[in-house]
């Protein structure tokens, strides 16, 4: 039965759609069909994190509005054959989004597909709340930060109020994952520690996705982290918090850049 | 050793601040989003605080890593609760309440009144 899980947090530039991208390729190296949406009209990105920003003809507004089929938007990954993306229209207003023209397509989708993801804009306004109207499962990327565990928690209170699963009285089930954590800093009290975060948005954890060049280089050369190094510090989390998600439990730890000599004597690699 | 580096960087460590600032302001705005869970949060059982407070090496958490409050549940009825320190700032918000609200405070075993309403001093 598909699951249809959205990456939202609030907060801009938290890594939503990085995760959006490592999360739905690591699904998809488990061998379940996965596609990954993005409701960032105007502002669309997932398609340049993914390397198929020269792939787009057809997208989500365009289905919406019966211009295109479903079929015709779906782009298929090259690299994974079981991971496709719906981009999100660059140009169109995003009041052309519409409740009912979401709904249809997710439930097209969740016939074809294991795995939904949906890429969520920042902010709290309509793609916000369209992303995770119809989700069954949220995962909320917070940052060690003030204003995102702040954002975080306005979300969580509307993953409660605001989606379908709400209106029908169930419980939406809530996975945190922070992004950028940088051990070192957390260690010397300067960035708030995982305890805190959880204590205040009360809900589990799902990752710690450490703070690493990594998805800079991976962004560079659009392919999520997972399928860029698949080693890396962040794509071995990332790992972690797919097989979390799939039922397994798996130790949380905050993996660490194994760093060569010649990584050492250079300093860093460019894309 | 921590620490020292701190004190000859004269840094101090500004996650406890950021840790207070951000319990104050949730409990407000849940409040306003019609999420009054205040209470819920206070009467958190305070087991994992012990704990915290074992492993905090501030020393005035380990002398009192607990507070005592007295909270008005209606008009009629109060209940004595064990809070952890770490939730002064969510009780602080309940001294100017009708109720909940909280009445009196302590952080040994005896239960004070709170002073005056509007500069109940819960520390």
């Amino acid at each position: 039965m598909a699951k249809v899980l959205v990456v939202t947090s609030g907060k801009g530039g938290v890594g939503k759609t990085t995760s959006t991208a490592a999360l739905g390729a690591a699904l998809a190296q488990t061998g379940e069909k996965v596609v990954v949406i993005d409701f960032d009209v105007g502002l669309r990105n997932l398609d340049l994190v993914m390397g198929a920003e020269r792939r787009v003809v057809f997208d989500l507004i365009n289905v919406v509005q019966g211009v295109a089929k479903l079929s015709q938007a779906l782009i298929r990954d090259k690299r994974l054959e079981n991971l496709w993306l719906l981009p999100a229209s660059q140009t169109r207003d995003k009041d052309a989004l519409t409740d009912e023209g979401v709904g249809n397509i997710i439930a097209d989708l969740r016939t074809k597909f294991d795995w939904i993801l949906c890429d969520s804009p920042a902010g709290v306004e309509r793609g916000a709340l369209l992303a995770m109207r119809y989700a069954d499962e949220a995962v909320i990327v917070t940052n060690p930060e003030v204003s995102s565990v702040r954002d975080s928690d306005r979300i969580i209170g509307m993953l409660d109020s605001k989606t379908v699963k709400a209106e029908r009285g169930e419980r939406m089930e809530k996975h945190i994952l922070i992004t950028r954590y940088d051990l070192a800093r957390a260690s010397r009290g300067e960035m708030l520690s995982i305890d805190d975060i959880l204590e205040i948005l009360a809900a589990p954890l799902l990752g710690i996705i450490p703070e690493s060049q990594e998805v800079l280089l991976a962004s560079n050369v659009g392919s999520p982290v997972t399928l860029n190094n698949a080693v890396s510090a962040p794509a071995r989390a990332y790992t972690d918090a797919v097989r979390r998600l799939m039922g397994e439990t798996v130790t949380m730890t905050v993996p660490v850049e194994r760093k060569g000599l010649m990584n050492r004597l250079l300093g860093r690699r460019a894309a | 050793m921590m620490k020292l580096i701190r004190l000859i960087g004269g840094r101090t460590a500004s996650a406890p601040v950021a840790r207070e600032r951000l319990q104050i302001l949730l409990a407000h705005e849940r409040g306003l989003r019609g999420r009054p869970d205040l209470l819920g949060v206070l009467s958190q059982p305070v087991s994992r605080d012990r704990t915290r407070s074992l492993l905090d090496n501030r020393r005035q958490r380990q002398r009192h890593p607990l507070a005592r409050i007295q909270l008005r549940k209606s008009r009629s009825a109060t209940k004595a609760l064990e809070i952890a320190r770490s939730r002064i700032g969510v009780a602080r918000l309940l001294t100017n309440a009708t109720w909940p609200a909280v009445v009196a405070w302590s952080s040994s075993d005896d239960c004070r009144p709170v002073r005056s309403r509007r500069t109940a001093d819960v520390r």
